[in-house]
């Protein structure tokens, strides 16, 4: 399979799982852009003995968190800088969650539910994406993220505890 | 907590901006423009240190047919030179 081929078959896929890690358009746009151009340099390395779609995923997940602990850091500093320098009036924006894919009537509930996702630990978050979201198999999601299935399953019960608790907090549950 | 979990299925799938087909394309095309090609260096360097290579050889074959110095004892009067220096 060629790169335009993979492009075309899986760009649909690599953008709503870089939706689902940012839930905003620009900053999904740009995880896509860095997973098709480090796919396209990976390509040769690919051992056709890993499933593709694996391997896609896999790559997207990694690029959605680099952009995400890149981001962090960019607010962080962000955040330092404004105290130092003299122009205090400027505030530091806060990007609202904009998920496209989000039906109008269960906005709301998958907002926050979202937003909850979002206070739980980078493996914990995946987990959630790639079994609940992306409806991914158990076995799969394993691979996509190096650990035993039997690790998938524990990992899942402790980011239900802790999505349960934070949902808790924000009185959806 | 399950029940809530359903609530993904109203998650559509969304296609990416068409303009994002042209942005990456352009990024890969950019990439490739800046990439080194690693196999052309490679095969640089290997035609480089064949030619040096041939170059001492065919220095001291010639040297030899002139009925001069030969590339060894070049090297020998460069040993023997700095025996001189150090005597002095």
């Amino acid at each position: 399979m060629n790169f335009n081929e993979i492009y075309s078959n899986y760009k649909v896929i690599v953008y709503n799982v870089a939706l689902h890690y940012s839930q905003s358009i620009e900053d999904a746009e740009e995880i896509t852009q860095d997973v098709f151009v480090s796919l396209f340099e990976k390509l040769q390395f690919f051992r056709e003995d890993a499933s593709l779609k694996t391997w896609i995923y896999k790559i997207t997940v990694n690029k959605s968190l680099d952009f995400l602990r890149a981001k962090k850091r960019q607010k962080r500093f962000a955040f330092i800088t404004s105290i130092f320098t003299p122009d205090s009036t400027k505030t530091i924006e806060i990007p609202t969650s904009s998920h496209p894919g989000i039906e109008l009537e269960e906005k709301e509930n998958l907002n926050r539910l979202f937003n909850c996702i979002n206070k739980l630990s980078e493996n914990q978050k995946t987990v959630i994406i790639l079994l609940k979201v992306e409806q991914i198999s158990q076995k799969e999601t394993a691979e996509i993220m190096g650990l035993t299935t039997k690790a998938v399953e524990s990992l899942f019960q402790r980011a239900k505890n802790n999505l349960k608790s934070h949902l808790q907090n924000e009185g959806l549950d | 907590m399950e029940d809530l979990f359903q609530s993904f299925k109203h998650l559509k799938r969304v296609p990416p901006a068409e303009n994002l087909d042209n942005r990456i394309m352009d990024a890969i095309r950019q990439r490739k423009l800046n990439s080194i090609p690693y196999y052309k260096v490679a095969i640089a360097a290997s035609v480089i240190f064949l030619l040096s290579f041939l170059e001492i050889r065919w220095m001291g074959k010639s040297v030899n047919s002139n009925n001069q110095y030969t590339f060894d004892s070049i090297y020998q009067i460069r040993v023997d030179n700095n025996l001189y220096n150090e005597k002095d």
